[in-house]
């Protein structure tokens, strides 16, 4: 499988309605354990608690257009300064370790998914005539609640690339 | 996805975990999955020897699979308006390594029991789970009929049934809904023709799963996967030298599954290319837009493909508006 673009090629995700929903979904999410990605993770959640959430970090994420304007701002603030540092950093790392695959079939179109060595899972859609985009980042959660190490994760994330795309290419 | 490399792959990595002295839990875990994908497929690699007589030490090894937390992350899965093939398609794959692992543990009711659930709650969220009816159908190819998650592939692979009868838009049966069009567009008309002249011995390109889902930005997501093999019910007939019609709203993306040996080629107004993603979302401006396929690999544009005798087929995409009517 070949790709006619790099990682550098990559646009982060857009619009901030995209982004707000991802950091709630997945950053902010305790059972994906961003903090082993994103240390400063911790104080970060303090400030948008601090901001009048409307809940705390449910897994579904508060309706965006009913969240006050603070913690909406604490919210696309961690996507510029926390996620997407993270997950561009993630395809960079994939990318050089050849952890990479073609999506088949399994998303809202073409696509490829990249695992880097914390366990960040990054699925980027190809678009007709435009720089492909990050359509998600996430940690794949391992079997188990209870295994929460950094390697539980890489080896959850690892196989379901696995299992979901065309790697390992045959013979690498 | 090739069901025959998607096995071959969890044969590869089972042979690599069995080399594992002390396997943790995880290592386990996934050992007792491939070897239960193995030993559940048809007509797959069996696992090796040395390995499978390691059963015993890795399910003692895994942890028991927690039940209500694999349906939490699949209903968590299904309810959130995310890429299918992020956390949704995670989930059910746990729940498939899960059903593997409690039926090679001999708890068959529980895992009987955890795939009907799973199927239960896919069957209410059909529209979650449509771009994963590629993957249902080269998951299902890779199991035995009577195999017990298979319940929860059958119905991925059925959710197109439940939203297609509503979603689906019209689809052109004949001839007269192409002509007034390539009356009034050269290009068309010459592209039309050169596909109509292409057919040799009729050939059936069967279009099976049409299904449809909303897309991310409130479009209308359609799969339409051509295949040429046998036809499957329900199916839409493509046939090679004849062009089919889809009235579409703006930002549906149609999607086209093709065999590897064919190409794809877009026509507009504005000119002709390849078209590398088999998928087109409808932009405003571009109507009508056809989509041609051509039996062919080398060839450097569709004409010169339909001239070296390549047959060919086509879709034609018409912008509809909000009230159904046609806006070409």
């Amino acid at each position: 499988m070949t790709r006619a673009w790099s990682v550098t090629d990559i646009r982060s995700m857009e619009g901030e309605r995209e982004q707000f929903a991802h950091v709630v979904k997945h950053l902010y999410r305790p059972a994906e354990h961003w903090e082993q990605v994103v240390p400063e993770l911790a104080e970060s959640r303090g400030k948008a608690l601090g901001a009048e959430s409307p809940t705390f970090f449910p897994s579904k994420g508060p309706d965006w257009s009913a969240v006050p304007d603070a913690y909406r701002r604490c919210v696309l603030s961690d996507h510029d300064r926390l996620y997407a540092p993270a997950y561009r950093e993630a395809l960079c790392d994939a990318e050089a370790a050849g952890r990479f695959g073609q999506l088949e079939s399994n998303g809202p179109g073409p696509g490829w998914a990249f695992v880097d060595s914390r366990g960040v899972y990054v699925i980027v859609g190809e678009r007709k005539m435009q720089a492909p985009k990050v359509r998600t980042a996430y940690r794949v959660l391992p079997p188990h609640a209870s295994s929460r190490r950094t390697e539980d994760f890489f080896k959850a994330a690892v196989r379901r690339l696995r299992d979901k795309s065309s790697y390992p290419e045959r013979g690498s | 996805m090739d069901p025959v490399a998607w096995l071959q792959k969890a044969y590869d990595e089972l042979v690599e975990l069995g080399g594992s002295t002390a396997p943790d839990p995880s290592d386990a875990w996934r050992a007792v999955a491939l070897i239960a994908r193995l030993v559940g497929s048809p007509n797959g690699p069996v696992p090796p020897a040395d390995v499978l007589q390691r059963l015993p030490e890795f399910l003692a090894t895994a942890e028991r699979p927690d039940v209500q937390g694999l349906l939490d992350r699949v209903d968590e899965g299904l309810d959130v308006d995310e890429d299918a093939g992020g956390p949704l398609l995670d989930g059910l794959l746990d729940v498939d390594d899960a059903v593997g692992l409690l039926q090679l543990n001999g708890n068959e009711t529980v895992a009987l029991e955890l795939a009907r659930r799973v199927a239960g709650l896919v069957a209410l969220c059909p529209e979650r789970v449509l771009a994963l009816g590629s993957f249902a159908e080269m998951r299902l190819a890779t199991l035995r009929d009577d195999a017990v998650v298979g319940a929860v592939w059958r119905a991925v692979e059925a959710a197109p049934a439940y939203v297609l009868a509503e979603a689906l838009p019209a689809v052109g049966e004949a001839t007269d809904l192409i002509e007034p069009l390539a009356a009034r567009l050269t290009w068309l008309e010459d592209a039309w023709h050169q596909v109509q002249g292409s057919t040799g011995d009729v050939v059936h390109a069967v279009a099976t799963g049409v299904t449809a889902s909303q897309g991310p930005a409130g479009g209308t997501h359609v799969d339409f996967a051509a295949n040429l093999g046998k036809p499957r019910e329900p199916s839409v007939e493509l046939v090679w030298g004849e062009v089919r019609r889809f009235d579409i709203p703006l930002k549906t993306t149609v999607k086209l599954r093709v065999p590897p040996a064919c190409q794809l080629w877009y026509r507009t107004s504005a000119g002709s290319a390849p078209l590398t993603e088999s998928a087109w979302q409808l932009e405003a401006g571009e109507s009508p837009v056809l989509i041609t396929v051509t039996e062919s690999t080398s060839a450097k544009s569709a004409d010169a493909a339909v001239a070296n005798g390549a047959r060919a087929a086509g879709v034609l995409l018409v912008q509809v508006d909000d009230e159904g009517s046609s806006a070409s």
